[in-house]
């Protein structure tokens, strides 16, 4: 069915997976506190629903917005309310709600409270966005807005990203392999809900015991298994669009423009647990891993759960000095402080040695051109990263910087060690901003 | 506890080549040339190594305090550029000529990288260009003499010596392809193993081939600039009934054209823009030696410098020619 293209351009990375692919997914003991952050996604920020001092319970909603793009949050285990404040998270601080976790959890335990085989696709529509589920690779767009592609966009195919392309990351393999009929069934509720003929779940070719498992599992002819290269960044959406289809989203457009909804694994587990139990998306798996923790795990992590927390539970660093990740290696965020809470979004805590720590380059760019060669999008960096540096928007903007995809490869790629992707998410920035300004007038 | 959290953008992996050590890879390439060079003509290949990489170190800290920067030399690429200067020119053991290789070294740097742009961003290659420079130098010197002479006879007894100075003076493959020397050629094998015929980097392709292998393995070079130089040469030479083996294998050709039309900064970004430039360089290269061989001597001598420096000129014009289309707006 599917026609195998390749995307131009991308790396192949050290993937050190090996440090935690072999853990089953295992429960963490319970926090002191938790931390919700009140935007964990993008846009709307939400109201809190509840004041200090009040008692929660697991699984209850306290924030939403009226906003049509945003979505809940939920407590993730019972407590109380003990403060309503700016906290730190992974990027800055968040308005945040702080719970004091009860140390005797009630056993929560979720009945079926729908026949997944007889929803509509306004009951699962509506359960996905009570659930709060957001994209769960990284970006965390709101699902609900996602499922509701304009009526002119017809959807004829699903694909799931099955790749996790990043380094080290193994939270997306084990769920392949843990919660594989979840996975089945939350596509099959995709498929219905917009109305789609086929799936496909693309699988880099480094997991060959996630792909022949689910290929055993998959038992509709819609839904297909395609065993894709291992490519940095193949779990880009238009890199594997481009590989599943051979079909190339247009500059500036969303994948239904090729009729193509892309979803992530744990999102696609997730929408099935909230139309089947009506369970919110209040617990994610999170590998935590690097050189530097004694004891890699994939964690089933409530969301709000510190990092501080989990480094513990994984017997803490190796060496003292060490730098923190949260997220992929090439597109997550180096802790200042590791109280920062794991989000719906957060798929990895890696902990890298000292030594693997890069420096900056005080070189200018040398023309090598390695950053051309193998950028995803077929951008100029080189160019473009200059360009910012001589503040020279104009010419910027011909260059195309919207279309990057933000994997780093440009930096990761670059002799000099310039900070070429920052200097392209400034454009982005400043171009945004432009535009908008433009828009006002 | 006692965590010291450390804080850096991401990404968070590199890849692990530097500029630093990328240069110091290409130094590593040019050392079975360079001792081929030594076993051939020892002292005198000693003499124009030292001088040309002095020169060109001073040249770049000159330079860079002069332009009120901090002087780097550890990235190694001003040994480089000295280094392949002194392979491009040819031995001699006369102590007279080490001030004209030092100064070679200290304009390729000081004039041809650092003032003319800096790392990164000089047009010319700074080595090519200074060859050309010592070039044009000496073609001047020979034909002052007399003048000079004329002027004082003190500068009598410097006649002789900077006519001997001439770079053509030995037997070099290509003059006897020209013609202007009475001699056999040397046999294909020869020219590929070991011989004695022109500039140090001449002295064996072989040794040349091994240290451009080396760059392949390492991932810093591409075959796209060469294979097009060297086929081109070959082609069109062939094409007017020249012995294309012997083009292809004499005059520096495969050394320029794998160490010196590489060059990062002074080479296009594209695969496509690589081939154009490849082409433009073989297509001159067979031109001028074709055209000059039998007027301008000393033109088609340095062919292949001249050739790579014209297309270095082209590189921003190719560059644009050869712009790609990004993902998403191909039809």
């Amino acid at each position: 069915m599917a026609k195998c293209g390749d995307f131009q351009g991308g790396v192949h990375l050290p993937y050190n997976k090996e440090l935690a692919k072999g853990k089953p997914i295992t429960e963490v003991s319970l926090p002191q506190e938790i931390v919700i952050p009140l935007s964990q996604h993008i846009g709307a920020p939400c109201e809190p629903l509840v004041e200090v001092g009040d008692k929660v319970k697991a699984g209850q909603k306290i924030g939403d917005s009226s906003q049509f793009v945003s979505a809940p949050v939920h407590a993730s285990l019972a407590g109380t309310v003990e403060a309503i404040e700016p906290r730190p998270t992974s990027s800055g601080k968040v308005e945040s709600i702080v719970i004091k976790v009860e140390q005797n959890q009630e056993g929560i335990s979720y009945q079926q409270k729908r026949d997944v085989t007889k929803v509509n696709k306004g009951e699962i529509i509506k359960a996905v966005k009570e659930a709060g589920i957001v994209g769960m690779g990284g970006a965390s767009f709101p699902t609900s807005v996602k499922l509701s592609p304009p009526e002119d966009k017809p959807i004829d195919t699903i694909l799931i990203n099955g790749c996790e392309c990043e380094p080290y990351l193994t939270c997306d393999h084990r769920m392949m392999l843990e919660q594989g009929e979840e996975l089945i069934a939350g596509v099959k509720l995709l498929l219905k809900v917009v109305g789609a003929k086929k799936c496909c779940i693309g699988i880099e070719d480094n997991k060959p015991d996630a792909i022949n498992h689910l290929k055993k599992l998959a038992d509709d002819s819609r839904i297909e298994v395609q065993a894709v290269p291992t490519e940095y960044p193949q779990g880009s959406e238009k890199q594997l669009i481009k590989t599943a289809f051979d079909k190339e989203v247009p500059s500036g457009a969303l994948p239904f423009e090729v009729g193509v909804l892309v979803q992530n694994i744990g999102t696609a587990i997730a929408v099935y647990e909230a139309v089947a139990y009506d369970k919110p998306l209040m617990e994610r798996v999170v590998t935590v891993t690097g050189q530097n923790i004694k004891n890699p795990a994939n964690l089933l992590v409530k969301v709000g759960t510190s990092v501080r927390h989990l480094i513990k539970e994984c017997g803490g660093f190796i060496e003292n000095e060490t730098k923190v990740v949260l997220g992929g290696p090439m597109t997550g965020t180096a802790l200042s402080n590791l109280s920062a809470p794991i989000t719906k979004g957060g798929n990895g805590v890696i902990a890298l040695p000292s030594r693997m720590v890069k420096g900056s380059g005080d070189l200018p760019c040398m023309r090598c051109g390695s950053c051309v060669e193998k950028c995803p999008m077929q951008l100029y960096p080189n160019k473009l990263s200059i360009l910012v540096e001589e503040n020279d928007y104009n010419q910027v903007e011909n260059l195309g910087p919207l279309d990057c995809v933000e994997c780093g490869i440009c930096s990761y790629v670059c002799p000099s060690k310039r900070p070429v992707v920052q200097q392209i998410k400034k454009a982005k920035v400043k171009i945004t901003e432009k535009k908008r300004e433009a828009g006002d007038k | 506890m006692n965590t010291k959290l450390l804080v850096e953008d991401g990404p968070h992996l590199h890849r692990g080549v530097s500029v630093k050590s990328a240069m110091w890879d290409v130094i590593v390439a040019l050392i079975p040339i360079t001792l081929t060079s030594l076993i051939i003509f020892d002292f005198e290949a000693v003499l124009i190594i030292v001088s040309c990489i002095v020169g060109a170190l001073l040249g770049e800290v000159v330079a860079r305090v002069v332009k009120g920067e901090q002087p780097r030399l550890s990235d190694g690429s001003a040994m480089l550029t000295g280094l392949i200067l002194a392979l491009t020119l040819p031995p001699t053991a006369w102590w007279m000529a080490i001030p004209s290789y030092f100064m070679g070294g200290f304009v390729a740097t000081a004039i041809f990288r650092e003032l003319m742009g800096g790392l990164g961003k000089n047009p010319l290659n700074p080595a090519i260009a200074s060859r050309i420079f010592l070039l044009i130098c000496r073609m001047a010197s020979v034909y002052a003499a007399p003048f000079l002479v004329g002027i004082s006879p003190a500068f009598k007894p410097y006649l002789y010596d900077i006519g001997s100075l001439d770079a053509f003076s030995k037997a070099t493959p290509l003059m006897i392809m020209a013609g202007k020397v009475e001699e056999a050629m040397p046999s294909y094998r020869d020219l590929f193993l070991l011989n004695e015929g022109g500039s140090l980097a001449e002295t064996s392709i072989l040794a040349v081939l091994i240290g451009c292998a080396y760059l392949v393995y390492k991932g810093h070079i591409k075959l796209h600039i060469p294979l097009t130089a060297i086929g081109t040469t070959f082609v069109v030479t062939a094409i007017f009934g020249a012995d294309p083996i012997y083009h292809i294998l004499s005059g520096g050709l495969i050394f320029g054209a794998i160490f010196m039309a590489t060059d990062w900064a002074t080479s296009p970004i594209t695969n496509k823009g690589k081939v154009i430039f490849g082409i433009g360089i073989g297509l001159l290269v067979a031109i001028l030696r074709l055209i000059f061989f039998n007027q301008t001597l000393w033109v088609g001598v340095g062919a292949v410098a001249f050739a790579i420096l014209i297309m270095n000129a082209f590189v921003p014009f190719i560059d644009r020619v050869t712009a790609r289309t990004k993902f998403g707006e191909r039809a």
